[in-house]
Formats: C-alpha cells, structure tokens, sequence
C-alpha cells in the first residue's frame, strides 16, 4: 500500500521537476528570441521575409526606412513587387521562386521607394520555413549600395572618356614603359595596346629626337608637368605626325610618383595649316616689299620728273619771255601797234606758262613731301604773308584781320602757301574798278581752328562748289579773271596733309567766304 | 698770288641764259668784266688757272662767280666741292643762279659755301644787290 503511494509521490515530483525545467527552457528560448528580435530591429540593414508568391511577410525599421514607408501597414502584407524597380521585376521574382524552392541567392537590383526614390540594392537571400503557414518563404537582407555604385559608374565612364577620345591618352612608370593606351593612341599612332604595353614610350620617337624622353622623365620625377609641348613622333608605319604633348606625373595614394600620363594631339594638320598661313604670310610680305620697291621707284621717278621740270621746262619759258621783253624793249619804235600786241600776248602766255609749271611743281612737292607739324601762330604769319605780296596792301587792297587769331597745328611753309593762295584769290577776284575787302578771322569748333576769309569779290555759283577744289578747275571764264586751276588744289592738298579741311560759302552774287580747319594748337 | 679782280665769271651752258644775264648787268649799268664758261669742267680749268686759263690778263681771278646747278659733266654742286678744296680761292664770292625753286638745291648750296642763291631769269634789281655786297666792287 505504502509503496504505490510512494511512487505516486515520486512521480510528482519528477513531473514537477520536469516542469520546472521546462518553465526554465521556454523562457530561456523566448529570451533567446527576443535577443534575436532586437537584433533584427536594430540591425542597419533591412531583413524581410517574402513569400512565394511575392507577399512580404515581414521587414524591420531598417527595411522601412529603404522602402521609404511611414509605418508597417503600408508595406507588410502587400506584394514586394511592387517597389522593386520595373527593368529588375522579372528577374527579383526568378530569384524569389528559385529561394522558395531551396536555393540561395545574391542579386543587385533597383528599388524605387514609396516617395519616389531609387537605391541600388544588393541582397542575400535564404529559403525558410515560415512557422505559421509551414511553407518555405524568403529570408532576405539587403543593403543599400547606391554609393559604392555610384564611384563605380563614374570609374567606369571615366575609362569610357578615356577610351573614346580622339586624343592618344598613354600612361607609363618612371622608366618610361608603357603601361597604358586607349583607341585613341591606337588610331593616332597605329598600335594596338597588345603591341606597346609593356615596351619603352621611346619607340614612338623619331632617331633624332631620341634625347626628348630622358629630358621628360627627368622633369616628371621632379613632379613637374609638360604643358602642350609640341614635338614630332613617328607611326607604326613609319611617318612622322606633328603632336602636342602633356605629361603629367601620375601619383599613388601615398603621394609617390609612380609614372606618368601623357595625352598626344595630333596636330599634324594644324601645322599644316599654320605653315600655309606663315607661307602666305611670306608671300604677302613678299609682295608688299615688291610693291613697295615699285612704288619707291615710282615715286623717285615722279621727282625726278618734277626736278627736271623745273629745269627743263622753264629754261624754254624764260628764254622766249626775255627774248619777247627785249624786243618790247629794244626795237618798240620800229614794230606797230598790232605788233606790239602780239608780242605783249607772247609775253603774258609765257608768264602764264611759268605760272602753271610754278603751281603745278608746287602741287607735287606738296603731294609727295613729309611734313612735320607744330603750333604756328596765325597772328604773326597773316602780316608776313600780306607784306610780302605788294597786290594785298593799300592801295591796291584792304585787308582786315579781326584778332586774336588763334594758334593751330600746321607746317608752316604748307600754311604760308595755303594762305597766300586765298589772300591771292581773293583780292584777284573782285569785279573792275572795285577795290578788294577782305575781312580774316578765326574761331574754335571741336578742338579745331577754322580761319574765315571773306572777300567782296565776284562769288562762285554755288554749283560749282564741289569742283572748285580739284585741279585744272576753273570757275571763271572772263579772261579778265585768270588763274591756273591749281591754287586751290594746292589749298586741299595741303590742309588735308595737315589734318584739316577747305572750304567754301558763296551764293554766287556777294563775294565769298573761304574756310580752312586746321588743329587747334594748345601751347598757346 | 694775283689779287683779285672785279671781274665776274658765269658758268652757263645756255645761252639764252647767258644773254639774258648779259641783258640783266647792261640793264643795271654794271660795267664789271664778264667771262663765260659753259660748263663745269671749263669752270674748273679757269678757276684754277689751267690751259689757256693760265693767261690772267686774258682771263683774270674773278671775284664773284654766278654758277648754274645743271650743267653736263661737271655739275655747279661739283664745282662747288672743289672751290672749297681750293685754298687760294677762299675769298671768291659763290652764287648759284640755277632754274630750280627746290628746297633741296637751295640747302645744298648753302652746305657746299654758296653765298647766294638766285632763281632765274637774274634781273637788274638782284644783281645790284649782290654786286654791291661784294668786297671789291664796293669801292668800285
């Protein structure tokens, strides 16, 4: 009787025990499965589970926050496909039936967030029994490598620059081996990378320009860089190309330089065209110096040809004038009255002869000379003139200076003869039995002088105006009025040679009013 | 040495000039005696007392020479190099009676000892005034 109740005692007391130990387990293992929970919230990376047929079944705060969702419910429950982005759809759903069925996988994706946003992913995925449902489901974590892709991207379309550009870009170390060339090294120089990697740069260098590379590698050890240094190098088939050239020294991470990078342009026909432009260039000075020669030549001659004038033409002159005026002289008693007038018109057509070469020498040795210019008082030199010509002076005529002149910039001996040439005109100019009036003043207008002299002469239509100037042009028929057309030629030649101007106002009726603008002179 | 006379020697290869000269001292009443030589060759030679020149009584020292500037072979600028390499003519008188208006000429001269330069044709008024400032007509 005892010993049934004793084993009933005993058998309590295991199953308390067991008991215990049991109470002890779960707790330990829903310990265990909290650690592991708070884990998995607070791990950075995001953890999730997928089903097979796409429902997310779970995802921490990590996951959240890559997806871009406010809370679970916007995510968790609803189809994971969704945020995956559309060109990796297929292939993330390839992946997830293939984990489903046993496998594990690795995949680099896009998302695109809730809000929008796009992330590279890489994600690492296992198959798992999902306790509730029994069935297998994905257990992933993933991580966001936008960055890591980004720096990718870059290398990667930095070597695309490299690759594609016209320029040969050619790295090499400090022997000067070639360690690098792109296509476009290729296509300028018509190696491939197989035939110069690992070969001394030299063998792009003509014989005699052998001594260039010691030169460069010097300068790059010493960290220096070759700036567009313009140079020949030779082809794989032998011919030589103009290139430009930058080197520059090409350092490791600690600083050391370890080679070089060297990109060559061919400038082969930029140095063809710059030799054509520096051959026309030598062509056209050519010219001009030819040019030049003949014109000297020209202009020599021409005063040659104004000095023999002057010697030549006027001794013929000058014999018939004195001759005639011995004649006149010597013999007038024997010779009648029409004779006497024949010779007397020999005699003023020779002193117009003389006249007409005079201007006409005086025209040319204007046109041809250098002048040198500098403040000329008018004050002074308008008394000088009129003293020298007993025709301005009275009684003959009156001339009235209403100073103070004002001082210009001329040449002097160019502004005497323009001066006495208008004085001239004017006083010659008046109708008969007038006496000429001539009024002479000066104003300033723009930093100019204009010198005004007014007479009370015959006028000049105005329509004659614009030939006046010119030579050989003469705007008087009456023989009474003669004068060789080059007076005022010679007045616009030598103002303009002075940088100034002539001019006219004359209705034609009441005298006329000259004009000539000359510097005006600021020592004074 | 032979003093100088007032006498004038003309150097002139026209003789329209030469007549026209001839005319100009009549007109001014200058009774000076007057040689002609027509070029500058010939100039040199009387100047310097060579050939027939050597005769002064034929042809004596003058005291003022009119030159002319154009002249074939030896011109009057070459004429007047060589009166200045001559030291016994260091007291005769150089006037250029020339053609030529130029600038140049007239620089020229004045460079090579000219002591006047006359455009021609000479007139009576001008030749007074050059007479009356030689030396020797002075006490004509």
């Amino acid at each position: 009787m005892l010993q049934p109740l004793a084993n009933l005692q005993k058998r309590v007391r295991e199953l308390e025990g067991e008991l215990c130990r049991r109470k002890q387990t779960e707790e330990e293992s829903r310990r265990r499965e909290q650690n592991l929970l708070s884990i998995i919230e607070n791990t950075p990376e995001c953890v999730k589970m997928v089903a097979r047929d796409g429902t997310l079944l779970s995802m921490n705060p990590a996951g959240l926050c890559m997806v871009e969702a406010g809370s679970p419910e916007e995510v968790i429950g609803k189809n994971v496909y969704d945020i995956i982005a559309p060109e990796f759809r297929a292939a993330f759903r390839a992946m997830n039936e293939r984990v489903c069925a046993g496998s594990k996988e690795q995949f680099e994706f896009q998302i695109v967030g809730l809000k929008g946003a796009r992330r590279w992913v890489e994600t690492y995925a296992a198959p798992m029994v999902f306790e509730r449902t029994g069935e297998t489901v994905q257990l992933a974590t993933t991580r966001d490598i936008s960055e890591r892709k980004g720096t990718r991207e870059s290398i990667a379309l930095l070597a695309a620059v490299v690759e594609n550009s016209d320029d040969a870009i050619i790295t090499k170390n400090l022997n000067g081996i070639i360690t690098g060339w792109n296509k476009g090294a290729e296509r300028i120089f018509g190696y491939t990378a197989e035939e110069t990697i690992g070969k001394p740069v030299s063998m792009l260098i003509p014989v005699e320009r052998q001594n260039e590379e010691p030169d460069i590698l010097a300068r790059l050890r010493r960290g220096q860089r070759i700036d567009h240094y313009e140079t020949v190098r030779q082809r794989k088939d032998g011919s030589l190309l103009n290139i430009s050239l930058t080197v520059s020294p090409v350092r490791d991470s600690s600083g050391q330089i370890i080679g070089a990078s060297k990109i060559a342009r061919d400038i082969t026909e930029l140095c063809k065209v710059r030799q054509a432009l520096a051959n026309s260039h030598q062509e056209l000075e050519e010219r001009v110096t030819a040019r030049t020669a003949s014109l000297s030549e020209a202009v020599s001659q021409m005063e040659e040809f104004s000095y023999s004038v002057s010697h030549d033409l006027r001794a013929p002159v000058r014999a018939i004038k004195g001759y005639t005026q011995a004649i006149l002289e010597d013999y007038s008693e024997p010779l009648d009255a029409k004779a006497r007038e024949y010779l007397q018109r020999v005699l003023n057509s020779s002193s117009r002869m003389e006249q007409l070469i005079h201007d006409v020498l005086t025209y040319s040795r204007l046109a041809r000379s250098q002048i040198r210019l500098q403040p000329v008082s008018l004050q002074k030199l308008l008394p000088e003139v009129i003293h020298q010509y007993p025709e301005m002076q009275p009684p003959k005529a009156e001339i009235e200076i209403k100073g103070p002149l004002h001082e210009v910039i001329a040449h002097e001996s160019s502004l005497v003869q323009v001066v006495s040439n208008l004085l001239s005109n004017g006083v010659k100019f008046v109708a008969p039995g007038t006496i000429p009036k001539i009024q002479v003043w000066t104003e300033t207008r723009n930093g100019s002088v204009r010198l005004w002299i007014k007479d009370n002469g015959i006028g000049i239509n105005p329509k004659y105006h614009s030939r006046l100037f010119s030579m050989f042009e003469r705007v008087h028929q009456d023989p009474g009025y003669d004068g060789t057309g080059i007076g005022l030629a010679i007045v616009r030649k030598a103002t303009q040679k002075m940088g100034g101007a002539a001019g006219v106002q004359s209705d034609g009726l009441t005298g006329s009013s000259f004009w000539i603008d000359l510097p005006a002179s600021h020592s004074q | 040495m032979m003093p100088l006379k007032a006498c004038i020697l003309l150097v002139e290869d026209d003789p329209n000039d030469v007549f026209l000269m001839e005319r100009a001292m009549s007109k001014a009443h200058l009774e000076l005696p007057f040689q002609v030589v027509v070029n500058g060759e010939e100039a040199i030679s009387y100047l310097g007392g060579k050939g027939k020149f050597a005769d002064r009584a034929a042809y004596p020292l003058p005291s003022c020479v009119f030159l002319d500037l154009k002249m074939p072979f030896v011109n009057g600028f070459e004429v007047l190099e060589w009166i200045q390499t001559q030291p016994s003519l260091s007291g005769l008188t150089t006037i250029v009676l020339t053609s030529s208006p130029e600038e140049r000429d007239r620089q020229r001269a004045q460079q090579l000892g000219a002591k006047g330069y006359v455009v021609k044709p000479p007139t009576a008024q001008m030749l007074l005034e050059i007479v009356a400032a030689l030396p020797q007509c002075a006490v004509r």
